[in-house]
């Protein structure tokens, strides 16, 4: 099932994921990749291995938001991989984690920019808890399966990362005088 | 982190709200999927969710969760078995029957990380984490972590310390840790709540099967997430609404150890028990 050959049952299974999950999906590659075209690479080939894959994918809403994203953060590996050979080819501006789409949020304030900044300055594990927790809104349930940690270690995390967040911006905020 | 750092967070999404993003009806999107059904596009080279993403060295992930999961299953032979080794003796001093603190060093002085016990060796989610990075940093491989012991201290509360021997570990307390084995055993009814687990059993999951119940665990989680420091007190206050506001009754709010006033604190729900515990937090 999944490759087609399941019939209508699994094509509706499918399409009721798909409508489900597109948009978490495409919102979790819009803040990782730096194009809209990348983003959708991710999603196109995350759904991709979920119609092979249909009998691994979980019944349950939140386990598969979990085994979806999880599944998303190897396409991305994917990508960076062949983002750098390319790069190594076709001398273009190196793709990193730390750029993101810049979608129609144009009106940031000066204190938006510095949590940005703050967020680009922590470690990569840090922004990636902080991404799932804040931004994509996972319960550490769903960070734990996303990340395979235990759920004590996704909470250590957690709160480590968020600790070190507001150190950061509050250093970035005595730099800029703002104190 | 505080609500306005939380806050500016939030407004750095660079995605924001979904419903400005593509809907599935929308006419680009559903030619992707008819596009994957057809088979034209397909699924790249990918190792399943839950395999390692280091080329060459795939590991099944999702075998070693399953593995995690089998020793922490409750079996009733299992449970025949525990209850017969770790019971009715007189104890020599009670432990606490569902927490545990993880200590980094032989000493209740240094830093630690408070869990709840799963599992039959209430070692193993200390190791756990202990591979992970989480109590020492420079230790990653299992074969870094130290030798791990479980030890009651003098007031009750189990701590995993690196060491071979309870009578290493330096207590600033009056009496020794001793021990957490057979002879050191409560009578598990003095301990329990509704439930009739048996003290040092694993909690499955801690996610609570009824729906009320999750969506007051969750409003408890959202709520902690959001402040920087929550004593007892308010952890306890946040949790009483928040059982209150989803109609919730029977569950147990209550500290694992001894917790002063100022200690901020971290949630652990443990939904088969419908207790939800608080264990304080030591600062980074």
């Amino acid at each position: 099932m999944g490759d087609g050959a399941g019939g209508r049952a699994a094509e509706d299974r499918f399409r009721r994921l798909f409508d489900a999950h597109y948009r978490v999906v495409l919102a979790f590659a819009l803040r990782r990749v730096a194009t809209p075209d990348d983003a959708h690479d991710v999603v196109a080939d995350t759904f991709a291995v979920a119609w092979r894959r249909l009998d691994d994918v979980p019944t349950e809403r939140d386990e598969q938001v979990s085994w979806l994203l999880a599944t998303a953060r190897r396409v991305l590996a994917n990508l960076h991989r062949t983002r750098r050979r390319q790069q190594a080819l076709q001398d273009r501006v190196e793709v990193t984690t730390t750029t993101t789409v810049v979608a129609d949020r144009t009106e940031a304030s000066a204190d938006v920019d510095l949590v940005r900044q703050a967020l680009a300055d922590l470690a990569e594990p840090d922004r990636e808890i902080l991404r799932l927790t804040v931004w994509d809104d996972l319960s550490h349930a769903q960070v734990a399966a996303v990340l395979d940690l235990t759920v004590s270690a996704v909470s250590v995390r957690a709160h480590r990362a968020r600790r070190r967040l507001a150190d950061r911006l509050e250093a970035l905020q005595d730099v800029g005088g703002e104190r | 982190m505080s609500d306005a750092v939380l806050d500016l967070l939030r407004q750095a999404d660079p995605v924001g709200d979904l419903d400005h993003l593509p809907a599935p009806t929308d006419p680009a999107v559903a030619a992707v999927f008819d596009a994957i059904v057809a088979g034209e596009i397909t699924a790249p080279d990918l190792a399943p969710p839950g395999a390692s993403v280091v080329p060459g060295q795939v590991v099944d992930l999702a075998a070693r969760r399953a593995r995690r999961r089998r020793r922490a299953a409750v079996v009733a032979a299992v449970v025949a078995v525990a209850a017969a080794a770790f019971a009715l003796v007189v104890t020599q001093r009670p432990a606490d029957p569902v927490g545990l603190a993880c200590y980094a060093a032989a000493t209740t002085d240094s830093d630690r990380v408070g869990l709840f016990r799963t599992g039959d060796n209430p070692v193993d989610p200390c190791r756990e984490l202990w591979e992970q990075g989480e109590i020492d940093p420079t230790v990653t491989t299992p074969e870094q972590v130290p030798p791990l012991v479980a030890c009651v201290l003098p007031d009750g509360p189990v701590g995993v310390f690196p060491t071979g021997s309870c009578a290493d570990v330096v207590t600033g307390q009056a009496g020794p840790a001793v021990p957490l084995d057979a002879t050191s055993v409560v009578d598990p009814t003095d301990q329990l709540g509704p439930t009739d687990v048996i003290p040092g059993l694993p909690v499955p999951d801690f996610e609570a099967e009824d729906a009320r119940a999750r969506a007051a665990l969750d409003q408890i989680r959202l709520a902690m997430l959001d402040v920087d420091c929550v004593t007892y007190d308010q952890a306890e206050a946040i949790a009483e609404q928040a059982f209150d506001d989803h109609g919730v009754d029977g569950w147990t709010i209550e500290p694992l150890g001894e917790i002063t006033p100022e200690a901020c604190v971290e949630f652990f729900p443990q939904g088969p028990e419908q207790r939800v515990s608080f264990v304080d937090v030591v600062p980074d």
